[in-house]
């Protein structure tokens, strides 16, 4: 418990830290919230003063009325003004928060290690990055505003009150609290209601969403009346307990309601018998100030409802912020001090003793060790799993080895930085990444810099300049990753074309032909051969056929080299190798 | 929102019911402010203590009675509401399971299942609110009129003209600042697509060194944001000011012209409390009003959404459920199936994705398909299946056309292992019982082994009592894909299609599990093989060669060496040297 609250203590600490800059800005606003509350119950005076001048036929002192209704104008139009600007200024300050937060969120997610990225689903990460951020603007800014106009209502009203009454204000101030006790035993008894119909809905979204992702199975083996069975079934389950959830938590509303109603009477009654004894005279309580202090008492009651939702929503906003700092607190990948930032490679890698795994307790690749000299064509093939991506992971140090080491032309490659060592490889993955933005602007992310004419050699060489002219603007076509504009094979040619473009020194190539059909891939593997002159390049394949020429074949299963070699000497022997292979040419 | 209220359909007497207690409650309120004047000018005016404590005890049977109404109306507009959301959901399950895949495929999966998940959620707590708390604003200002009416007919003018300038400010508010608003939703959307732009294609960004870029576009996003966000609050904010303003206007013409009529004998003092606490009524119910509107509006959209699909009709096809089907028969002498020059095109007034394909396959008979990404492969698999509707010419199986049979007969033809594999929430056995509701433990241990699956079935936990999540997300793509194998060898089907369905296998796995397939062990007589992979297709009967939806060849794989160049150049391609196939 008590780790809680330190927990969210730091939350807050952090929370406060973002709104620093702001200080002054939202003391201003609380003082101008604060005198245009003060202002606006001024007004419920003045009106009681109007009508106690109003004392019946004949007997309306018609000055003193206008009188008082001069200074109601006054202080309703400075209010009305200051809350305009009082509401502007907090706004703009949790704008400014959100802002100021997402960007953070999002800068980290930039600097963070692969790895974190990869733990994390990206639908949780969007999560917190809109709905978590939005609950903290919405949660604890807004309401904390909210929190202090309804504080300064109850002290204002409690004040005004005291000073037309004392005796009076001691039946509201006893009785008020009553509401939030009631409210307080609904909201908690009424909780289980809740969690259970939250629980169902999920159950239910989560049938709803296999059934419709699956539809072409479900059709396919006439399962729609099973589904549509399931779901009504859930669906009535969860109307019986939304039901519940709905009307229990309704009656939070009509109860207080009663409540004040009931104080609402009682200050009538008493406040009438008081004029009564009084008998209306100006010193005492009068009609025009009864009717004021019914006002206060209404007004007095009105927030007690808010600063119990006010809290609840304050809880969520901080559960969301902790979600949001607990992303940006992460670590950030760190270089080795004095790491070289504009290494330039040569081409030579050669990996000692690696050993690598995800998790400690799942050894994935044990004692590599190959040496690549500079030019050299090196194959990694395998079955699915056998750790020929982590081994590009390694490459790239998206990832870094648990032991041993890699060289980079003799050097540790923790001794240089991570972006200079990526800048030395062009990768095609066969899960292609677009950014939105035009198709030039695609092919041009190696080399910004470059020409049109650049652009358009490199897309030649790739075999996408073809289909690309075909597009709706051309090279000038707008596209991004969720579009269904283009088909997996266009993505990965046009990703071809931007390392056509760029060429680095390094290339590595993971399935960079797998949606492509194999006609085209011919071409393509022409224009890969003419880059690979003179370049050090890691290819990993399926098809056997794409790699046959290449200076070294790694055959890996379970994470470690079984064979090595060419083709014709891997295929000299009985191995892993020859049985792939056969299965392949048939 | 009203738009949908058909489905309100039994529970009609809640939404009725609620409704009218809440007018009732509404009223009672208004009760309020007069009974308070009657304390004031009869009790107070004459000293009569006893009438105030009357009147007293009044106010509170009537807080009593407000509140019985109250909450039965609640219950009622519960009930009416969440009825409401079960026929919606129901309705628009129904109406996705009927679709065709053309039509899904327009409206797109994610965005049905965000339909009947969150948008009936916000739709059935939009009718809710509606019935509980807007409602309830409006019987109040009426209310509050009507009484004021009562109190004096002259003031009641006052009342008669603040309500619609109160409704045209308010209207025009929401018109100046609604452009904003939409901005702020798309910009939302785009800072959703961007962010997870980004994460899936990490180590891109990373290999590029694009982060810093990355960050600086992200920022661009966000400060477009708060722009827009600004400026619908200036417009927003003015609202509330607004309306404070005139009511309070409003107050003080009722002071200054009440007093006259105070003066003049007309009313006493009591009644000009009433008439202001009638327009303070009014302010809050139009405040409160206020407060709804955005979560009001996400209800409409939502709503709208729905309807959308609820109501979408093709324009010049069929739709399943009301065909009336033809007297079919069979005839046993014609060819099991028979393709007869079919045209397809999947955007009706796009390109082909099937042109004139013609060719005829025997029972018993194992077919090829193989051809390049996007050369029409899976879409003649779909029309075989009926998933989509031949339009241009006409597939037939035993000699009926496909488009006369029912669907559900259609489909009992077909098992299917699709190109992207779908698994469900239950064990391993449960989806594999999913092909055949009856299999045995040993023709599920058969399938399990026929489909390569053994190897990891076993070593789960339980086994076949595994159990699978929500989407198989506990399993990798290549065991998915081997166990919707196992999921189509246990069905009864006499045609088998694997359509592309071993791109996430190796080629010693895949080169067994086809072993098994082409031996004839397998429940269906006649198997139809997609694939890219010139092996998966060599051995079979018949191979159809296609290239952008051509038919380019047919026969068997000898035959097409020699006359299929195309055919040729893919063998070439996957079996033989680069060098080769270059000359």
């Amino acid at each position: 418990m008590k780790n809680k609250n330190s927990g969210s203590d730091k939350t807050i600490k952090k929370l406060l830290g973002l709104l620093r800059g702001d200080v002054w800005k939202i003391i201003l606003a609380l003082v101008f919230s604060g005198a245009a509350i003060m202002l606006s119950l001024y007004v419920n005076v003045m009106i009681g003063n109007a009508v106690d001048c109003m004392l019946g036929k004949d007997n309306v002192d018609m000055d003193g009325v206008r009188q008082c209704c001069y200074v109601i104008a006054g202080c309703v139009a400075v209010s009305a003004v200051l809350n305009y600007f009082v509401k502007l200024m907090l706004d703009r300050v949790a704008f400014k928060t959100v802002k100021s937060l997402r960007n953070s969120l999002f800068a980290k997610l930039q600097k963070v290690p692969v790895s974190y990225i990869d733990r994390n689903r990206p639908g949780d990460m969007i999560a917190r990055l809109i709905n978590d951020i939005d609950q903290v603007s919405d949660g604890l800014i807004l309401s904390f505003a909210q929190l202090f106009s309804g504080v300064v209502t109850i002290a204002g009203t409690l004040i005004f009150m005291f000073i037309l009454d004392y005796k009076i204000t001691l039946i509201v101030l006893f009785a008020s609290p009553i509401t939030l006790l009631v409210a307080n035993f609904i909201a908690r008894s009424i909780h289980k209601y809740f969690t259970r119909q939250a629980e169902i809905n999920g159950d239910l979204s989560a049938v709803a969403d296999e059934a419709i992702a699956g539809i072409t199975v479900l059709k396919s083996f006439s399962f729609e009346e099973v589904y549509r069975q399931k779901l009504a079934e859930k669906g009535e389950k969860l109307r019986k307990a939304s039901n519940k959830a709905v009307f229990f938590s309704s009656t939070v509303y009509p109860t207080t309601r009663l409540i004040n109603g009931i104080i609402y009477a009682s200050v009538g009654v008493a406040g009438a018998v008081t004029v009564i004894k009084n008998g209306n005279l100006p010193g005492g309580l009068t009609i025009g100030l009864l009717s004021s202090f019914l006002a206060y008492a209404s007004k007095f009651t009105m927030p007690f409802n808010e600063i119990s939702g006010v809290l609840a929503e304050f809880q969520g906003a901080l559960a969301g912020a902790g979600r949001v700092f607990e992303v940006i607190d992460e670590k950030d990948e760190e270089e080795l001090p004095g790491s070289d930032d504009n290494y330039v490679s040569n081409g030579n890698v050669r990996i000692e003793n690696v050993s690598f795994s995800y998790l400690p307790e799942v050894p994935l690749i044990r004692d590599f060790s190959l040496d690549v000299k500079e030019g050299m064509r090196v194959a990694i093939v395998g079955p699915t799993g056998c750790g020929k991506t982590t081994f590009i992971n390694l490459l790239m140090r998206f990832y870094d080895v648990n032991d041993g080491h890699i060289y980079m032309d003799g050097n540790d490659n923790k001794t240089v930085t991570r972006a200079s060592l990526r800048k030395n490889f062009g990768m095609v993955l066969q899960e292609t990444w677009l950014r939105s933005g035009t198709v030039r602007d695609n092919i041009a992310i190696g080399k910004p810099d470059a020409s049109d004419e650049e652009i358009i050699a490199a897309a030649k060489l790739a075999h996408a300049d073809s289909f690309i002219r075909k597009l709706e603007h051309g090279y000038d076509t707008v596209v991004s990753d969720d579009l269904a504009k283009l088909s997996y094979g266009q993505k990965q040619l046009i990703c071809i074309a931007r390392l056509m473009l760029a060429k680095p020194p390094m290339l590595i190539l993971d399935e960079a032909t797998s949606s492509i059909d194999t006609r085209t891939e011919i071409k393509v593997q022409l224009g890969f051969k003419k880059l690979m002159k003179g370049r050090t390049s890691f290819i990993v394949a399926h098809r056997l056929s794409t790699i046959k020429n290449c200076d070294i074949i790694v055959v890996m299963k379970d994470g470690r080299i079984i064979e090595q070699g060419t083709h014709d000497e891997l295929l000299s022997h009985e191995g892993f190798y020859k049985e792939l292979y056969y299965s392949q040419s048939n | 929102m009203f738009r949908l209220i058909r489905y309100v359909k039994g529970y009609r007497v809640g939404a009725v019911l609620g409704p009218l207690l809440k007018l009732l409650e509404a009223l009672m309120e208004t009760f309020v402010p007069f009974i308070m004047s009657d304390i004031i000018d009869v009790g107070i005016n004459r000293g009569d203590t006893a009438y105030v404590l009357k009147r007293g005890l009044l106010l509170v049977f009537i807080a009593v009675l407000g509140w019985i109404f109250s909450l039965s109306a609640q219950y009622f507009n519960a009930r009416a509401s969440m009825g409401f959301g079960l026929n919606l959901r129901t309705a628009l399950f129904d109406k996705i399971l009927s679709m065709d895949m053309e039509t899904v495929d327009r409206f797109t999966i994610p965005s049905l299942i965000t339909r009947t998940t969150t948008d009936v959620v916000r739709t059935q707590t939009g009718l809710n609110m509606f019935l509980r708390l807007i409602l309830r604003n409006p019987f109040i200002v009426l209310g509050a009129i009507i009484m004021s009416g009562i109190i004096n007919i002259r003031v009641m003018l006052i009342y008669i003209i603040l309500v619609p300038l109160i409704s045209v400010g308010f209207y025009l508010t929401i018109k100046f600042a609604r452009p904003f608003y939409d901005r702020i939703q798309r910009g939302i959307d785009r800072l959703t697509a961007f962010c997870r732009e980004n994460i899936i294609g990490v180590r891109s960004v990373r290999a590029f060194g694009m982060q810093e870029e990355e960050r600086k576009n992200f920022e661009e996003r966000t400060d477009d944001l708060f722009e827009n966000q600004v400026k619908a609050d200036r417009i927003a904010a003015l609202n509330t000011p607004i309306n404070t303003l005139m009511v309070n206007g409003c107050v003080i013409l009722v002071l200054l012209i009440g007093s006259s009529f105070v003066n003049g004998g007309a009313i006493l003092n009591g009644s000009i409390i009433a008439l202001v606490n009638y327009l303070f009524q009014i302010l809050l119910a139009v405040e409160r009003t206020a407060s709804l509107v955005d979560s009001f509006n996400k209800a409409n959209v939502s709503s709208g959404r729905i309807k959308e699909v609820l109501d979408y009709k093709k324009e010049d096809s069929k739709d399943v459920g009301d065909t009336v089907l033809k007297v079919v028969s069979k005839d046993p002498d014609a060819p099991y199936i028979r393709f007869q020059n079919v045209s397809f095109s999947y955007d009706r007034n796009g390109a082909y994705s099937l042109s004139d394909i013609s060719f005829t396959l025997e029972k018993g008979e194992t077919l090829g398909i193989i051809g390049g990404t996007g050369s029409g492969k899976s879409t003649l698999v779909n029309l075989l299946q009926g998933i989509y509707p031949v339009a241009e010419g006409g597939i037939y199986i035993e000699g009926v056309n496909v488009n006369d049979l029912d669907v559900k007969e259609l489909r009992k033809y077909f098992s299917v292992v699709q190109q992207k594999p779908m698994l469900f929430a239950g064990t391993i056995k449960d989806n594999i019982r999913f092909g055949n509701p009856d299999a045995t433990g040993e023709e599920i241990e058969k399938a399990v082994a026929a489909a390569s699956a053994d190897e990891f079935v076993y070593k789960k936990e339980g086994g076949l009592d595994y159990k699978i999540e929500y989407g198989g997300r506990n399993i990798s793509g290549g065991q998915k894909q081997r166990l919707a194998m196992a999921r189509a060898f246990v069905r009864h089907a006499d045609i088998l299609v694997l359509d592309d369905s071993t791109s996430a296998l190796d080629y010693v796995t895949e080169s067994k599990i086809r072993k098994y397939v082409i031996s004839g062990e397998t429940m269906a007589s006649t198997k139809v093989i997609v694939s890219q992979r010139i092996s998966a297709v060599m051995q079979c009967d018949k191979i159809i060669v296609l290239e952008d939806g051509l038919l380019k060849g047919f026969g068997k794989h000898g035959e097409l060496l020699d006359s299929c160049d195309i055919y040729k150049e893919i063998y070439l391609s996957q079996t033989g040297d680069l060098k080769e196939a270059e000359t």
